[in-house]
């Protein structure tokens, strides 16, 4: 069978239907685009809570009554607890100056003695971020002498998540609405060009060819709907990065694979609406 | 070779073939006579298997309708040449394109299409003309782009339905004298017609079809 023979008539195809081709490719590209919008929002959004959990830190405070030598020996303690990646020790001296940098008062001078206790800045290994971990390892360093209190800001990583979460199910839930919209979009132009050409598929039929060899071509015509939607959809989302960059200065566009998956989700679209006309429109006797 | 033995088909409003025998020797010219609805066509959506029998079953080539499949189909239809009151050709392709599809459709190499398209319009003596679109020939020029395409994959048979109803007297014969000389060459024809006259005088066997029982 010829290679070229059903590319050719799925060019053909679309150059048969021009306006309706348009319509078609220029939906398909808004709708791929505003997925694409909600991906990169997603995307960014999820980089930013992983560096902010990067950022965040245990405090560990210590009780009043702990030496400084025994700081250092909970310390050589608290590094040998899987997970941790680096435990900083701020002295109760350290602490006072500390707040006068940040308040500009000191203290000591004020209340007549520096109430700020000794603390440790404790940071975890990046795989060790977890909810279930964090609070494994708060356990365990709650249980060592000397310690007063232990803080750790969960909420406000909790409450990003939730949000970014919601985020996350609105773009999947408008994704899967528009590219159901796309697909019955492709099948009705793929439906045209399948009534345009009833005659031609008639003789087709009669001169031997098989389903297969009728029905590529307007497979090929689908793949290329698809595939010009997500190219200037892939367009259109370059074009918003680019101006955000622009004007805000941050680049929202890092990862590349969101701009392939934008082109590859297009391609598959546009091959599932063909597919679906096929079944519908090409079901007579063969 | 085709052969229907006790072969009926009703569609779903009524009409039909009932109990048909035909027997199509290799290289017969046979005429398939009656007026219009009599089942002329109905007998030959059998052999291009449009439609399969209701009862009975046919051979066809080597092929029995009871054991083919949707699949077989296409491929048995390569080997069954077809010709068509409105021609039905592409409107869009011109004579060579539209001879060449039916090879396309088969998957053939693109130097052995052009060779053979050639050689089967120069045999329909439309050499001349391969250039221009259906739309641009005389009704006679058209029927002979069709039987060019109906040849060019080399049939056991040609299955002509009312192929000159269309036509002028000239333009008739013409079309007949050439259908004659393909079947010279040894490939079987089967001409549907309501023209018993036309049957008769060209001295090949008829079979007349009514109300879709076989008469003679």
């Amino acid at each position: 069978m010829s290679f070229w023979y059903p590319i050719r008539e799925g060019f053909s195809n679309l150059r048969r239907s021009r306006s309706s081709i348009w319509v078609s490719v220029f939906t398909i590209s808004l709708s791929l685009w505003l997925v694409g919008l909600f991906l990169i929002g997603a995307w960014n959004g999820w980089q930013f809570l992983q560096k902010l959990k990067d950022k965040l830190e245990l405090e560990v405070f210590l009780m009043d009554t702990v030496q400084t030598q025994d700081a250092y020996n909970i310390r050589k303690i608290i590094l040998d607890i899987p997970g941790i990646d680096s435990v900083q020790f701020i002295s109760k001296y350290a602490a006072m100056k500390k707040f006068e940098k940040e308040f500009g008062e000191n203290i000591e001078n004020i209340l007549g003695e520096n109430p700020l206790p000794a603390s440790f800045k404790i940071r975890f290994k990046k795989s060790y971020h977890s909810k279930e971990n964090v609070q494994k390892i708060i356990g365990q360093i709650k249980n060592l002498p000397g310690i007063e209190d232990v803080s750790y800001r969960y909420d406000l990583l909790k409450i990003i998540e939730k949000y970014l979460k919601i985020f996350f199910g609105i773009g999947v839930f408008l994704g899967t609405i528009i590219g159901f919209l796309s697909i019955l979009l492709i099948a009705n132009t793929v439906r045209m060009a399948i009534i345009s050409r009833r005659e031609e598929i008639q003789i087709m039929r009669l001169i031997g060819a098989t389903p297969a060899f009728i029905q590529r071509p307007f497979l090929v015509q689908g793949f290329l709907l698809g595939l010009f939607g997500g190219v200037l959809s892939v367009l259109f989302l370059g074009l918003v990065a680019w101006i955000v960059t622009r004007w805000l200065g941050i680049n929202i566009l890092n990862e590349k694979e969101i701009l392939a998956f934008i082109l590859v989700w297009g391609i598959v679209l546009g091959i599932t609406g063909s597919w679906r006309a096929i079944r519908l429109y090409l079901k007579e006797k063969i | 070779m085709i052969r229907f033995f006790n072969v009926s088909f009703y569609y779903p409003r009524g009409s039909g073939v009932k109990n048909v025998n035909l027997f199509l020797r290799n290289g017969e010219f046979l005429f398939l006579v009656g007026p219009s609805g009599a089942g002329k066509s109905t007998v030959l959506k059998l052999i291009y298997l449009e439609e399969f029998p209701t009862r009975g079953h046919i051979l066809l080539n080597g092929y029995n309708t009871q054991e083919i499949t949707q699949r077989d189909v296409p491929h048995i239809r390569r080997k069954i040449g077809m010709i068509f009151q409105d021609f039905k050709l592409l409107r869009d392709r011109n004579v060579f394109e539209n001879v060449a599809f039916a090879m396309e459709v088969i998957g053939a190499r693109r130097s052995k299409i052009n060779k053979r398209v050639l050689e089967v319009l120069r045999d329909v003596g439309l050499s001349h003309k391969k250039l221009k679109m259906p739309g641009e020939l005389s009704g006679g020029e058209q029927q002979r782009v069709a039987i060019a395409r109906a040849i060019v994959n080399e049939p056991f048979v040609i299955l002509a339905d009312e192929p000159t109803g269309n036509l002028d007297e000239e333009n008739r014969d013409e079309i007949l004298s050439l259908l004659k000389k393909i079947n010279n060459q040894g490939t079987s024809i089967i001409m549907a017609t309501h023209n018993f006259e036309m049957a008769k005088q060209s001295g090949c066997r008829v079979v007349r079809i009514e109300n879709g029982v076989i008469l003679s």
